[in-house]
């Protein structure tokens, strides 16, 4: 951690050298603001070092927000020059209140360069957010309050603000309740244990994929928590049951969603969805001891009952032992009574071929 | 009047004819079918006529011999599209007997609809069903009200059976007996060519004595789980998690069982039969042909003109 920090001292040093060494260019900035408006020419917009001559750290003009190339030269954003964001700035001095940066000028279908094209898909980066933003409600985050300003750094990197380790903390600054349970949460512990597996935020709540009622919604929560759960190889690993899946759709609550039901249970409904322990733990919403209170959430007063039995059972498999015995003896008792019936039909067609009617009315 | 034996009576049949009026009879019914051959084959069965003779020939008195002689002139009569209509068809099932019939069926398709889609949630029939009928809660809505139709009419049937004479008599008809299994193997002989004639079935044959029972085993099994699932916040105060999985197995499963029972059998036996189709109308006249009265229960038929003889004028 000490390195980088030695490496922005020298570079706001060199930032400062640089800056007394253009000082002639700087009084006429300085100068230049209270007198006409001077053009910023392509070879000025080139020269980020101009730009620092008020916002840099040494020499910042008054009322000019602070700032220096440090952040930048370590982002994603290294090889951008400021006037490449900040492109509303086409006259010195500019105004004092700029419109936000358009980072869908780069990040979207339209751009030329193949890397950014795969990052924003074919359309421009549209979500939740956005979408409550262009229906005319004011303070919703843009790009820039979750990636970062200067500081954008790739999803992979350690230091970004959408990563594994930070995310939550990002989105909690709005969802402060769903930030604090998801860190107490089996995924979010896990996750700032920088555990490569569990879910984050953007893993449930994919924020540019539009993905609406397939998302965490009735019908699409089965599938995005069947998604990690149903998978054999993490089953292996963390020693999760499985079959949740298939035992939740056989249950009424299942076969009411699968009809199109919103208003039963679906995996979040019991096991929460920040908030998700195992149940064994104590506060686990599944835990026998909460779990009248739990199925108390839509039938009221559920008492001790709901703990005499499995939930996720299995009525057509052999785990689930006198269910299926059940069904299997069913189904024999079943195909024996039909079996019996279709065969005294035949019996009786065979006799009307040949002439003799059956005895039934 | 004179008291005859049994035994006379069989050597009078045997050698028939017997006494001159019986004698005549018998002899302008074999000129009749002379005459009209063709026509007679088709309307009347004259094995079912020697059935009553033999039935009621034990107590064969002079005034069961005038019965039986106006009732032969009426066939014969029949039998003559020129010189009378056709025979009335007897009234079987009455209508109480046919109010419950409706209800059951009503109940049960309805149930069977609205039911049956949830066993197979996955389906995309199953799907565009429910989004057809406006989804879960009116479908849960049209469930229940047909399961407090089918309730209903099992009650109402428990005081037919038990209340009124007319249902304690159809219970009393129903009642399995070791008759009924002679009777099944004897049928099945009969449609492989073992024995020349089929058995002759009284009120309720073995077929419908199967149906009515397995009606009856199938409302008690679904209406027990069915109410344990009407309300699963009741039921569960008092019966645990694992009971409502076992009622929930059962009910799908029975449902099934009884779906398909009466899809391919019943459905057979009235609707799909070569000689019912598209359906017999008993369920809704609650009349049966005489034809088929003689065919299919000829000592139901047998005992209904012993007990209610057709007068000559009929």
């Amino acid at each position: 951690m000490s390195r980088p920090r030695l490496r922005l001292g020298f570079r706001r040093l060199t930032v400062a050298l640089v800056a007394g060494a253009r000082l002639v260019s700087l009084a006429t900035c300085a100068s230049a603001s209270a007198r006409a408006p001077v053009q910023v020419s392509p070879a000025l917009a080139q020269d980020d070092d101009f730009c620092l001559g008020c916002h840099g750290p040494a020499t910042h003009a008054k009322d000019a927000p602070l700032t220096d190339r440090g952040p930048l030269r370590d982002s994603a954003h290294a090889a951008v020059k400021c006037s490449e964001c900040h492109t509303s700035v086409t006259t010195l001095p500019h105004r004092a209140s700029l419109p936000p940066v358009d980072c869908t000028r780069c990040h979207s279908g339209n751009t030329k360069q193949a890397s950014l094209k795969a990052q924003a898909g074919k359309e421009a980066p549209l979500d939740a957010h956005s979408e409550v933003t262009q229906s005319g409600v004011k303070g919703l985050p843009a790009c820039v309050n979750c990636h970062g300003t200067h500081d954008v750094h790739a999803v992979s990197e350690v230091g970004s603000h959408v990563g594994r380790r930070h995310i939550a903390s990002t989105c909690g600054t709005c969802h402060q309740q769903e930030a604090r349970e998801y860190r107490d949460s089996v995924h979010g512990s896990k996750a700032l244990a920088d555990n490569p597996d569990v879910p984050t935020c953007v893993t449930c709540h994919p924020e540019h994929a539009r993905l609406g009622r397939k998302g965490v919604f009735q019908e699409g929560v089965m599938k995005m928590c069947g998604s990690c759960h149903e998978s054999a190889v993490l089953q292996e690993k963390y020693a999760f049951a499985g079959d949740r899946l298939a035992s939740y759709l056989g249950s009424y609550h299942g076969v009411a969603t699968q009809l199109g039901y919103k208003r039963t249970a679906n995996c979040a409904s019991c096991h929460g969805s920040h908030l998700i322990l195992p149940t064994r733990d104590p506060r686990s919403a599944t835990n026998p001891a909460n779990l009248p209170r739990t199925c108390g959430q839509c039938h009221p007063k559920a008492n001790d009952n709901v703990t005499r039995g499995k939930i996720h059972v299995m009525a057509h498999s052999e785990s689930g032992g006198l269910l299926y015995r059940i069904n299997v003896t069913f189904k024999w008792f079943t195909l024996c009574i039909i079996g019996m019936l279709v065969g005294h039909i035949a019996l009786e067609l065979f006799g009307r071929m040949r002439g003799r009617a059956g005895g039934l009315a | 009047m004179t008291a005859r034996t049994p035994g006379e009576m069989t050597e009078e049949r045997q050698t028939a004819p017997g006494g001159p009026g019986w004698s005549a009879l018998l002899r302008e019914v074999a000129e009749g079918l002379r005459q009209e051959r063709a026509a007679l084959e088709r309307q009347v069965d004259w094995r079912v006529l020697a059935e009553v003779e033999r039935e009621i020939a034990p107590e064969l008195t002079e005034e069961a011999r005038r019965r039986l002689r106006a009732r032969v002139a009426q066939r014969v009569a029949a039998a003559r599209p020129e010189q009378a209509e056709e025979a009335e068809p007897v009234l079987r099932f009455s209508v109480l007997f046919r109010l419950q019939h409706f209800g059951l069926l009503l109940s049960t398709l309805v149930l069977i609809i609205t039911g049956l889609p949830l066993r197979y949630a996955e389906a995309a029939w199953a799907r565009v069903f429910f989004s057809w009928i406006g989804g879960v809660p009116v479908q849960a809505s049209c469930h229940r009200a047909a399961a407090g139709l089918l309730i209903a009419v099992g009650v109402f049937h428990m005081g037919y059976v038990t209340l009124t004479r007319e249902g304690h008599g159809e219970l009393k008809a129903l009642l399995p007996r070791p008759r009924d299994m002679a009777h099944l193997i004897h049928n099945l002989c009969y449609f492989v060519g073992l024995t020349r004639r089929g058995p002759r079935f009284d009120r309720f044959s073995y077929v419908e004595k199967f149906d009515y029972w397995a009606v009856y085993w199938g409302v008690v099994v679904m209406v027990g789980s069915g109410l344990m699932l009407w309300s699963p916040e009741i039921s569960m105060r008092y019966l645990p998690k694992f009971a409502m999985d076992i009622a929930h197995a059962i009910h799908s499963d029975e449902a099934l069982l009884a779906a398909t029972a009466i899809i391919v059998w019943h459905f057979y036996n009235v609707h799909f039969g070569p000689e019912h189709f598209p359906f017999s109308w008993a369920w809704l006249t609650g009349r049966v042909s005489v034809e088929k009265m003689q065919k299919y229960h000829p000592l139901e038929y047998a005992r209904r003109l012993r007990e209610h003889p057709p007068s000559d004028g009929d």
